[in-house]
């Protein structure tokens, strides 16, 4: 797990002089700073089976705060290729129970971290929190994650992993979107897919397939990331 | 004649056009029911899982070891999904589940099975066993050291 620190204005240095002539005793505290971290999970292979769809996630960190923001089909299922389902929301008190189970498929995560004020973050945490307070139910709970069905279904193109990702990354006041049009290329999709989901409604932006969202934040000018982890 | 020559002509493109439906038809049948589980990959599990209970239900139920799976798809959200194939006799309650017209004639409701790791194993020491062989089929999968055991082992009850 690759763990981001601010070097300025996060590193506090106490020093504390004694009496003329004793030892100098200097005490060093290092703060982690807020940040947040949208995971963009690439394509893997099993069983020589292609999966290019990938799928993305937001993690923030603030003060003893460390939370993965994680949706997508994870309950009931309906539609033509399961397409649609219950809109389940797993969040995650461990990142690395949640980065360990996306390397364990082969698959590479890419990380890409935004410095925040504390403020920022506990706003992208307050968000999430309301999307949970409306929850139909609270399904799984366990040491590391807790899994809530949320009003609103899964749809592929207007409320998916990555559609979820970027709602919450944006209310931290970063510009994440930057020429959306430019990027909308449903990387992932086979031809046929992609004609299905030009039949579908959007998001404002267009931005539903996980690397297109790694792609928009590769290219964005105006809001660039702080750092970029790979964990695989 | 020239009239008996056309009806006999339409009663052969009628009658081809209804051999080729039939073809059709059977093609898919065929096509979808060879597609059906032959083509599925089939794994025999080597230790026990754990089954969640369906929403939210706070009891742990296991599935066996040895237990065949038919892998069904792989979701890009990272998770599999996998037919287990059970035989009854006997009337079971039930109620009825609806397939209502948003779901496109497709419906389906799966449970969520986990592996027996640490954390899990000890919560399953608080609330019942499992056999013996379970639980070393279990430490052997999944890699539990010596230490782990040990760490189990204190946090159990008095």
């Amino acid at each position: 797990m690759a763990e981001s620190t601010k070097a300025s204005g996060t590193t506090q240095a106490a020093k504390t002089t004694g009496a003329p002539g004793k030892t100098t005793k200097i005490n060093q505290l290092v703060v982690s700073g807020a940040y947040m971290e949208l995971l963009v999970g690439g394509p893997y292979t099993r069983d020589k089976e292609e999966h290019l769809f990938g799928h993305a996630a937001l993690h923030v960190i603030v003060g003893s705060k460390d939370i993965t923001y994680d949706f997508g089909r994870y309950g009931k299922t309906w539609g033509t290729f399961d397409s649609e389902g219950e809109g389940v929301l797993n969040v995650w008190t461990s990142f690395k129970a949640y980065i360990s189970g996306e390397n364990s498929l082969g698959r590479t995560t890419t990380g890409f971290v935004y410095n925040l004020e504390n403020a920022k973050a506990e706003a992208v945490i307050a968000h999430f929190d309301g999307i949970v307070a409306q929850k139909k139910e609270l399904r799984k709970k366990t040491a590391t994650a807790s899994r809530y069905v949320l009003p609103a279904n899964y749809h592929p193109t207007t409320n998916n992993c990555t559609t979820v990702t970027i709602d919450g990354a944006k209310v931290s006041g970063k510009a994440i979107v930057q020429n959306p049009a430019q990027y909308r290329e449903m990387r992932g999709l086979s031809w046929t897919e992609r004609q299905a989901a030009r039949t579908q409604k959007w998001t404002q932006d267009g931005i539903f397939m996980p690397a297109d969202l790694q792609a928009m934040l590769e290219g964005n000018t105006e809001a660039r990331y702080d750092k970029k982890n790979v964990y695989k | 004649m020239t009239k008996k020559m056309f009806i006999n002509k339409r009663i052969i493109f009628w009658l081809a056009g209804l051999v080729l439906i039939y073809a059709s038809v059977l093609t898919f049948v065929v096509i979808n029911n060879v597609s059906r589980s032959p083509d599925m990959k089939m794994i025999k599990t080597k230790e026990p899982l754990l089954i969640e209970g369906p929403n939210g239900d706070e009891n742990y139920y296991v599935l066996p070891l040895g237990t065949t799976l038919y892998h069904d798809k792989s979701f890009p959200e990272g998770h599999d999904r996998y037919v287990v194939y059970l035989n009854h006799k006997g009337a079971i309650a039930h109620d009825e589940v609806p397939m209502k017209p948003e779901y496109g004639g497709s419906f389906i409701d799966p449970l969520w099975v986990s592996n027996i790791d640490v954390d899990t194993l000890k919560e399953i020491f608080k609330r019942f066993p499992l056999s013996k062989e379970d639980v070393v089929s279990a430490i052997k999968s999944n890699e539990i050291t010596r230490d782990d055991l040990a760490d189990i082992i204190r946090s159990l009850p008095e």
